[in-house]
């Protein structure tokens, strides 16, 4: 699955969780966003090797 | 993982978000309307604001204070934006932060108001920096707290909302808390009230992590900047959010258990803040604690002395 985060993408090709995914990006769920195929799905859902995947962080500077 | 809501209503949605704190996880619908139900809950409880307040939103063209003009608006709240452009070129951020204010200006069909930095100094925050060399966010802030306060008494605004969160709150709570800064542990308050030369200023996302701001945002369609303040790269705020969201990971609910029991229990113990008198500033008229001019007045002539030399 082809993962954005900010200007950088990755591939992954194994099925996960999305809590899983922020694992291996180093993301803490209480800040990040998944958003799969256009959706905003939770953390305990299911990332496929086709789908299109996007996080987005939610911590500002202040 | 299904929404609470609906199954408590007998119905079967899928949810979108699961809210660890509150041990909640909610489908889109039920999100928006948990979201503005707890909004209105919070400024009717601390008495923040009334449907007779004439309210300016201070609008960065961030998430969080586009939620909350528009999340007002739909609960049927007066409230206007007022977007100041600090003029900072790096990657476009104030002509882009500036366009989503004025996108969702236009959507809401309510006014904004702008205020232009360069227009005023003759150069953004960033020149201002290194002519001063005052650090970049006590000049923003400085800026911000002038131009909001006067912009609002101008136009008859009887109060200001910020889009301050939780996260926000927390950070800086735990920051002076480590130093134990008394003076500003008594000025930590949701609600700033009005006194003569200042109108009253709220806080109404309090009660709202960064992340349930984000997915209103991303709900709602409102277009906000994503890229982060070119000059906040590595401030200590976004360190300890980090910090204080692996604690909130251990143990969810600590976040708002450290700030509203802050508020309940410890805030009372604390001494009344000493006000000291306020006088007229000599040049702009703005209220002052100096005798004579204004902070930002001072900041002015400062700015005009270096370019002089």
């Amino acid at each position: 699955m082809k993962v954005k985060v900010k200007d950088k993408v990755y591939q992954f090709n194994s099925k996960m969780r999305g809590i899983e995914l922020l694992k291996k990006l180093n993301l803490q769920p209480q800040s990040n966003i998944i958003i799969r195929n256009g959706q905003v799905i939770t953390e305990e859902d299911y990332l496929e090797p086709k789908d299109s995947v996007e996080i987005i962080n939610a911590i500002s500077g202040g | 993982m299904k929404c609470r809501r609906c199954k408590d209503k007998g119905k079967t949605e899928k949810a979108i978000i699961f809210l660890p704190h509150h041990n909640l996880s909610l489908c889109k619908d039920c999100f928006l309307a948990w979201y503005e139900k707890r909004l209105d809950e919070t400024i009717k409880k601390m008495d923040m604001i009334t449907k007779k307040d004439k309210i300016m939103v201070a609008v960065s063209g961030g998430k969080d204070s586009l939620a909350l003009w528009y999340a007002l608006t739909r609960l049927g709240y007066e409230a206007d934006g007022l977007y100041i452009n600090l003029g900072i070129d790096e990657r476009n951020y104030s002509s882009t932060s500036g366009e989503k204010a004025e996108i969702l200006s236009k959507r809401l069909n309510r006014p904004l108001y702008v205020i232009e930095v360069k227009k005023q100094f003759g150069k953004g925050i960033p020149d201002l920096n290194k002519l001063t060399k005052q650090p970049a966010c006590s000049i923003c802030g400085l800026i911000k707290r002038y131009f909001i306060n006067k912009v609002a008494l101008e136009n008859g605004y009887t109060c200001v909302a910020t889009g301050h969160n939780l996260d926000d709150e927390v950070a800086t709570l735990f920051s002076i808390t480590l130093s134990w800064d008394i003076d500003s542990l008594i000025r930590q308050l949701p609600i700033l009230p009005e006194k003569e030369g200042f109108v009253r200023k709220v806080k109404p996302l309090i009660g709202f992590t960064e992340k349930e701001n984000l997915l209103y945002c991303l709900l709602q369609r409102i277009d906000y900047i994503r890229e982060e303040c070119p000059l906040s790269t590595g401030v200590k705020t976004i360190f300890y959010k980090n910090l204080l969201n692996r604690v909130e990971q251990k143990s969810p609910g600590t976040k708002l258990r450290f700030y509203f029991n802050f508020q309940k229990k410890l805030h009372p113990l604390l001494p009344g803040q000493i006000i000291p008198p306020l006088h007229s500033c000599s040049i702009c008229g703005q209220p002052t604690t100096s005798y004579d001019i204004c902070a930002f007045c001072r900041f002015k002539q400062r700015v005009k002395h270096s370019l002089q030399t």
